[in-house]
């Protein structure tokens, strides 16, 4: 049987070869690596080696013990060494050698694999293995094993034992599932239904008033000084005074060209030679219309070979160009060299007739937008430079070619108060408009707090000492006599009594919030039922400001997190500059019908992605330690 | 669902016939053969470390029930015939037929009440016995669905009649829509194929082995910095179904942080991208040329993720009505 013939089956054997484990590099035994000298650091610190498998003195010896079907269980180290022993010709690679975890993990999933009847039996055992299922290759797969040194026995029990682990992982893998109550639970979590009251404090209403008064300098001042935003909006940027020179041969006319190319012969093996020079700008530069004459499609005949087309033939008009004109921009960039100032640069930029570009305190902006066309770089590249320096040669994007002279350049500054005041009027007013309604906003809910605390003040004091008397019995209890421990334990009592007051204060919240709100002349507006959407609704569009107020609301976090009853801290809104003090009036589960059969597959696929899923499926050998409660011998 | 019932017929009958069975057919079907083949038959595999498991809803759960039925029929009386009644009462409860999946999991504790799977084998979340967590499982599915009804979504088909061919520089690449899943997308894909829109349009981003993009009407210009960033003037609702996005599947590009899949732009997935599944709306499939998807990929890239060799769509051919 030749190979040409059995074409299929030699593919196997040589698929076959290539995915059992390859000969093991000399010099890699265990033995041979721990006898090896230690590789030299820098400063004389011997690399750190991982700890080796060895042969037991003493194979009896109880390496540890383990759980398995409610019996205690022991591993030798002789056991242990055998397994090392089964797996080390299939998973020690030079790269990654055998750790004694591994065979470890190895083991007690084997084992596990083993109790819950997941071991293969002798026939089946026979049909895994290769000696037997593919006559010919036995002999190669002896060979294999011999070089191994390990018997048939051995090889099989080792595909025996990771066809067990697999078998149980698979089965697992299998029996995961969902159930639907799983899927309404986390569905309905991101769709409780809510409704609010609220009262809102709007910057607007403030600003009208504080414009009757305009602002001292002093406070301009204080302002300017403080506000980081205000200070983003007016600081100048970086920027840069530079001569850029510039040249595109495409816009040189063709009838230049053709005078040009009178007086200059160009022959092919010096076109070529530029080609081969500049063979990756070139290529890129190839028209789009052209490039599929490189390739033609698949399936279809070739075409001609008088009508095959090579890139050089292609960019063979840039190349000439290039090289008729390619000199003028060189001998602008030499007479420049040295140039003291702009002048110098225009002047030898003119004696080539190629057009200089000043950027007089250019920004990174205004750059990129209208210079962009040589190169995304151009800025950084500018800005990196000495004042005075110039570009280290003729610089090239796409067909354009340039050099530059870099004058000067700025960093970023703040400009003085003094220059910037009259710009600073209107901010100033609408960010203290804004401030004071936040601050209306604090106060209100203070005066709601206050007034819950008339009727909560006692139970709260009542906390506090409940709070106390815990902490001093848990640290007689536990005999705490260390004084930061006592403290961490008060610490943690106090923080139990603050959510409890918490809690009381917020189940009477909701009567005095109405009050306060009618003492203080607020209008109470309210939304819902609504359920939390956030990222759904694109604010920035919305022109109707409630409608924004509301949609807002409905994409708080904040809220989200609220009982029925609570009431939120101040809440603020920058796109409508106003804040929000909100009452969770109710807060319902949705009903099942609410939800879409794609909302059903949505979550069912979330709660498969969830680690406890996960968990269930992996099985992986370093959670079979802590099933099996593996205690290692002392 | 005709199959699924005739499995469940069938499961008495298998288990009445299996004295006949275990005696006299030991020699045609081996219970270590039998075992192999059922462990083919497996739906899920257990992945590599850091992979995902197959998520149940791209699962061809009915194929996976005749073929472990089929085990089965042929299992009774042997060590195979508790395994197979197992995985095909796990088969059965991710296939929506609870009752028949209850029945099998109380069958297989009546008659195998000492076997690993009733006894050792634990589940690891709640650590009762891999069986008595399938009923428990199939008994609050049950009260659950009593209540509450339970929305399925339909399985996706493909419509050979929807044949249609993009013509790329590269080469021919036939697609097919689905017949009921996606058809907004399919309408809006052939109604601005039918205008011309993605005529002379480029593949602006590759992704060596996973995806190719296209679609975007900025990429008719020559300027790579504008491309990927281009629509119709308006984004399409989602469509999510059942099909899961793997090799060969066309899905409407949705980018990150927007509501709706993209008015044009669309991917084909060159990998299985189960990632995307309820997340982008997939609503057609390469059926002929996905080799010449997969050279294109490979192709050198720009700065921009695009070919370095421009490669268009040059039109695209709809099916006759």
């Amino acid at each position: 049987m030749t190979c040409s013939s059995s074409r299929p089956l030699c593919l196997i054997a040589a698929a076959l070869l290539v995915t059992l484990a390859p000969l093991p590099a000399q010099g890699n035994d265990a033995a041979d690596r721990s006898a090896a000298p230690a590789r030299a650091q820098p400063g004389g610190r011997p690399s750190r080696q991982l700890p080796t498998i060895t042969k037991p003195s003493d194979p009896a010896k109880i390496r540890g013990t383990y759980f398995l079907s409610e019996e205690s269980r022991k591993l030798t180290e002789g056991e242990f060494y055998d397994t090392y022993l089964m797996l080390k010709p299939h998973e020690d690679k030079p790269q990654r050698p055998l750790q004694a975890q591994q065979v470890l993990e190895h083991y007690l999933l084997f084992k596990e694999a083993e109790a819950m009847g997941f071991g293969l039996s002798k026939a089946e055992e026979d049909l895994i293995n290769p000696l037997k299922t593919k006559q010919a290759f036995a002999s190669a797969i002896k060979q294999r094993l011999a070089a191994w040194k390990i018997t048939e026995a051995q090889y099989v029990q080792y595909l025996a034992e990771k066809r067990a682990i697999q078998r149980l992982k698979n089965w697992y893998a299998n029996s995961v599932r969902v159930r639907s109550s799983e899927v309404f639970d986390i569905w309905k979590r991101d769709n409780l239904l809510f409704s609010v009251s609220y009262v809102e404090f709007t910057a607007d209403e403030l600003e009208e008033d504080l414009r009757k008064t305009p602002p001292t300098e002093a406070q301009l001042r204080e302002f300017y000084k403080t506000n980081p935003q205000i200070q983003n909006t007016m600081r100048v940027p970086t920027s840069i005074t530079a001569d850029i020179v510039v040249f595109d041969p495409a816009s040189v006319p063709e009838a230049e060209i053709k005078r040009l190319r009178g007086s200059r012969q160009i022959t092919r093996e010096e076109a070529l030679r530029y080609f081969l020079a500049n063979t990756n700008r070139l290529v890129k530069q190839i028209p789009s219309e052209d490039r599929p004459k490189l390739y033609p499609p698949p399936g279809e005949a070739p075409p001609p070979v008088e009508e095959l087309v090579t890139p050089f033939m292609l960019v063979r008009q840039q190349v000439d160009r290039e090289l008729i004109l390619g000199d003028r921009i060189q001998k602008a960039f030499d007479a420049a060299e040295g140039a003291q100032n702009s002048a110098d640069v225009k002047a030898a930029a003119d004696k080539q007739g190629l057009q200089t570009i000043s950027l007089e305190k250019a920004s990174r902006q205004q750059t990129l937008t209208e210079y962009g066309h040589l190169g995304p770089s151009l800025f950084t590249d500018l800005f990196n430079a000495k004042p005075g320096s110039m570009a280290v040669g003729v610089q090239f994007n796409g067909k354009i070619q340039f050099f530059w002279r870099l004058g000067d350049k700025a960093v970023s500054s703040l400009p003085p108060f003094e220059a910037v005041s009259g710009s600073l009027v209107d901010p100033w007013f609408k960010s203290t408009a804004y401030q004071r309604a936040q601050n209306e906003a604090k106060d209100f809910l203070d005066k709601v707090q206050e007034a819950v605390k008339t009727v909560t003040g006692d139970r709260e004091a009542e906390i506090d000492i409940e709070a106390g008397s815990k902490a001093a019995a848990e640290i007689e209890r536990q005999g705490i006599t260390e004084e930061g421990r006592m403290n961490l334990e008060r610490q943690k009592w106090r923080a139990w009594g603050e959510n409890e007051k918490r809690t009381v204060r917020s189940e009477r919240m909701p009567e005095f919030f109405g009050a306060v709100v009618e003492k203080e002349g607020r209008k109470l507006k309210s939304v819902g039922p609504f359920s939390f959407s956030y990222g759904r609704t694109n604010r920035g569009e919305m022109t109707d400001m409630d409608e924004s107020r509301r949609a807002f609301l409905q994409s708080s976090f904040q809220i989200k997190a609220l009982g029925p009853g609570h009431v939120s801290p101040a809440l603020s809104d920058v796109l409508t500059q106003t804040h929000f003090v909100v009452k969770v009036d109710t807060k319902a589960e949705p009903p099942f019908e609410s939800m879409s059969a794609v909302d059903y597959y949505q979550r069912r696929m979330a709660a498969e992605r969830q680690t406890t899923f996960t968990t269930n499926y992996m099985w992986t050998g370093f959670q079979a330690q802590r099933r099996l409660k593996w205690a290692p011998s002392k | 669902m005709i199959i699924k019932n005739t499995i469940a017929a069938l499961i008495p009958l298998a288990l009445m016939a299996g004295a006949v069975f275990a005696q006299g057919e030991e020699e045609k079907v081996s219970p270590a053969k039998l075992m192999l083949e059922l462990e083919e038959a497996l739906p899920r595999k257990a992945p590599e470390t850091g992979q995902p498991v197959a998520f149940a809803h791209s699962v061809n759960w009915d194929k996976s029930i005749e073929k472990i039925g089929f085990v089965l029929v042929r299992a009774s009386g042997t060590k195979v015939e508790p395994h197979a009644l197992f995985l095909l009462g796990c088969c059965l409860f991710n296939s929506h037929e609870i009752e028949q999946a209850k029945a099998t999991f109380e069958d297989l504790k009546r008659r195998f009440p000492k076997h690993a799977l009733c006894t050792t084998a634990t589940d690891q979340r709640t650590g009762k016995s891999l069986v008595d967590q399938g009923i428990e499982d199939c008994g609050d599915e049950l009260q659950f669905r009593a209540v509450n009804k339970v929305r399925k979504l339909p399985q996706p088909e493909l419509d050979p009649a929807s044949a249609t061919t993009l013509h790329l520089t590269a080469g021919r690449v036939t697609i097919q829509f689905y017949k009921n899943v996606a058809l907004k997308h399919r309408e809006n894909f052939l109604k601005l194929a039918s205008e011309g829109f993605y005529d002379r349009t480029r593949v602006h981003k590759v992704i060596p082995g996973h995806i190719v993009h296209m679609g975007d009407p900025n990429s008719k210009v020559r300027d790579p910095s504008r491309w990927g960033k281009g629509d119709p003037g308006y984004v399409i609702d989602n469509e999510f179904s059942l099909v899961s996005h793997k090799r060969g599947t066309i899905t409407m590009w949705r980018g990150s942080g927007r509501p709706s899949s993209h008015g044009s732009q669309f991917q084909i997935l060159l990998k299985d991208q189960p990632h995307l599944d309820f997340v982008q709306t997939p609503f057609a499939e390469v059926v002929e040329g996905i080799e010449i998807v997969e050279t294109l990929s490979r192709q050198s890239r720009n700065q921009y993720e695009a070919p370095v060799v421009d490669c268009f769509l040059n039109g695209i051919t709809t099916p006759k009505k």
